[in-house]
């Protein structure tokens, strides 16, 4: 008999990759979401198509849902008969379904993006079965148009890997690793050499008014910037921890090519959602920069992608208000209020000295969607 | 973010960090005079902050009360006005605690509508938008309402204190994890929207302590009850839902009238 198996969060990782790790003869898939127009196409067509890329082409696989429910009727699914909980809702939706994490037992599995999640999941339900993971992929949350007049569920992932911290059972292709092992080889890689320099390549490539990763990617200003991030971080990286260089070379050519890579459409508005978060003190833009700092590596191109950051309009967005917040402040508030920068460091410095001549940087880089030039 | 209040939230914003600046300077501030009692006193820099608010938020040709400026009464009646704070905590200020606050609010038909508030010290701002959104330091902020038994409360005290006062206190503080005199209402009140505290209250508290932080709790989620006292003066209740129906029901005894 099948065990059933609640992905809260029915995009990208949620829907697109983890139906192709988890062992579909053993799991039924109920689906959680907040997008009614996703959750109505589920419910209708009880299945849908994800594509993994290998080898330059799409390999089909047919997914089987056994329900979809709206966010908002958790508490109708029948908390006995589950056997896993996967999270990839985003860290500011956790709140929202804390009430449901404190009734289930099952092992919780976060794919947030995020560690800190997991501390905070586990010290407000109480429940120890709660492990972080880390999805070394990406996953576009929709397809190119071929395959969406096909079906509009359709989703295109990489042949990726899972990373999970050791401790639960879970039948599929994924990968166990020891805590620290996880956090500390994964993870970095993963916020540094992934996340830094792909949401570089999203803030640039919505200043042209690009759809996807990979366009922004055959702008030659915009490949040098991310590039140019990804070796800031690769020195600071291997300046900073006892990782294999090897490995982090591997990791950084690896992501590099995933960003080119015509075949994934990779959404810039998903990439590129949130700012504020992504301009997190400890995170993948500030958190990056002061890391290079700190490792005496200069971040030039890391400070462009901050800047192009800065300029994000998307008024859809969540942090669209990003834009009141740079016209109402002068730089010296916006680094100590927003970015949780201390008056006098570095980085404040940095930032102060350079914004507006990077500015003027993208902003040419806009009007004229300048090439080869630079 | 697009409405129609955009442009004041801006240069609420703007106005209100600028002000802030005065205070980072670190400039010589002097005790000037007292208002009233010892604790009511006016510094060279609540003077400065005043005058700065004033002539930035002139421009938007709205009435203005201040708490460091003589208004005529009439601007009661007006439909809009804002309400100005140059220095909540002055006291806090002058002897280096860090809660005090700079603080600008909006009233719009007898309603707070917008604020914006500066804990310089704490390195914290916190604003509104006429959607029903409040931001610390740009981040979307939600109160959660939480039981009083598991609550911190802030509260606002009078210069005297009566018997009454102080009873009432005691009976908070035990309900709760505590009770809080922090010397600054629109901190109290922010910090209330973050869940810093579950709760806060105060008496004839004076509407230039609150008009900005009420409009941000408000957007935050919070329940908040109002009783106008005079055109200056109010009670206030705000914070979650379980907290400030049992503040209202053991403070039965002080507040006469209705809660709006």
């Amino acid at each position: 008999m099948k065990r059933n198996i609640v992905i809260i969060g029915a995009g990208a990782i949620g829907r697109g990759y983890l139906p192709i790790v988890l062992d579909n003869n053993k799991y039924n898939f109920f689906f959680i979401d907040q997008n009614r127009k996703i959750l109505g196409l589920l419910k209708k067509k009880k299945y849908y198509f994800t594509y993994i890329i290998k080898n330059n082409s799409y390999i089909k696989k047919k997914i089987l849902i056994k329900s979809a429910l709206h966010i908002n009727q958790l508490d109708q699914l029948k908390i006995k008969d589950l056997s896993l909980c996967f999270l990839c809702i985003g860290p500011r939706n956790i709140k929202n379904i804390i009430f449901f994490l404190k009734k289930i037992n099952t092992p919780i599995i976060v794919c947030e993006n995020d560690p800190e999640t997991v501390h905070e999941i586990k010290k407000i339900i109480k429940n120890k079965k709660v492990f972080f993971a880390v999805p070394d992929v990406i996953t576009s949350n929709t397809s190119p148009k071929k395959l969406l007049k096909k079906d509009k569920l359709s989703i295109v992932s990489e042949d990726g890997e899972l990373f999970v911290e050791k401790g639960p059972k879970i039948f599929g292709q994924i990968k166990f690793l020891q805590k620290k092992d996880l956090l500390k080889i994964q993870w970095t890689a993963k916020l540094y050499l992934h996340n830094t320099p792909h949401c570089i390549a999203a803030y640039l490539g919505s200043i042209i008014n690009v759809k996807y990763i990979h366009e922004a990617m055959q702008n030659e200003f915009i490949r040098k910037i991310v590039e140019g991030s990804m070796n800031e971080m690769l020195k600071s990286l291997k300046l900073n921890w006892d990782i294999s260089h090897n490995f982090l070379e591997w990791y950084a050519q690896k992501e590099i090519s995933r960003f080119k890579n015509i075949l994934l459409f990779d959404p810039i508005s998903r990439v590129a959602r949130e700012p504020l978060r992504k301009l997190e003190i400890n995170g993948r833009l500030i958190g990056a920069a002061q890391l290079c700092l700190y490792n005496g590596v200069f971040p030039n191109n890391i400070l462009k992608g901050i800047v192009s950051a800065f300029m994000f309009e998307n008024h859809n967005d969540t942090d669209n208000h990003i834009e009141l917040l740079q016209n109402s402040m002068c730089p010296e508030q916006f680094n100590k209020y927003i970015l949780g920068l201390r008056s006098g460091e570095p980085l404040d410095l940095l930032l102060k000295d350079r914004l507006n001549q990077i500015r003027k940087e993208l902003i040419l880089l806009k009007k004229f969607k300048i090439n080869e030039k630079y | 973010m697009k409405n129609t209040n955009d442009n004041l939230i801006k240069k609420l914003i703007k106005i209100t960090l600028e002000a802030s600046k005065i205070i980072s300077d670190k400039k010589q501030n002097d005790v000037l005079y007292s208002k009233g009692s010892k604790r009511e006193i006016v510094t060279n820099h609540d003077l400065e902050i005043n005058k700065f608010l004033i002539k930035g938020l002139k421009k938007t040709k709205i009435p203005i009360l201040s708490e460091e400026k003589k208004t005529s009464n009439l601007i009661y009646n007006k439909k809009i006005f804002w309400v100005i704070d140059p220095i909540d905590g002055t006291v806090n200020y002058i002897n280096n605690s860090p809660n005090f606050a700079i603080s600008i609010g909006l009233v719009n038909n007898k309603k707070f509508t917008l604020g914006c508030v500066c804990l310089p010290a704490h390195s914290q701002f916190y604003f509104n938008t006429n959607n029903e959104k409040s931001y610390l330091n740009g981040n979307l902020i939600k109160h959660e309402h939480k039981k009083i038994s598991n609550s911190l409360i802030g509260v606002s005290l009078n210069s005297f204190l009566s018997d009454k006062e102080m009873m009432l206190f005691k009976k908070i503080n035990n309900l709760s994890l505590g009770c809080l005199r922090t010397g600054s209402t629109s901190m109290n009140i922010c910090w209330t929207a973050i869940n810093r505290f579950q709760a806060s209250y105060g008496f004839n508290v004076k509407i230039w302590d609150v008009a900005g932080a009420l409009a941000i709790a408000r957007s935050s989620g919070c329940k908040i009850l109002i009783k106008q006292n005079s055109d200056k003066t109010l009670n206030f209740i705000v914070g979650s839902n379980n907290a400030v129906k049992e503040i209202l029901k053991q403070s039965k005894k002080f507040i006469y009238g209705k809660y709006n």
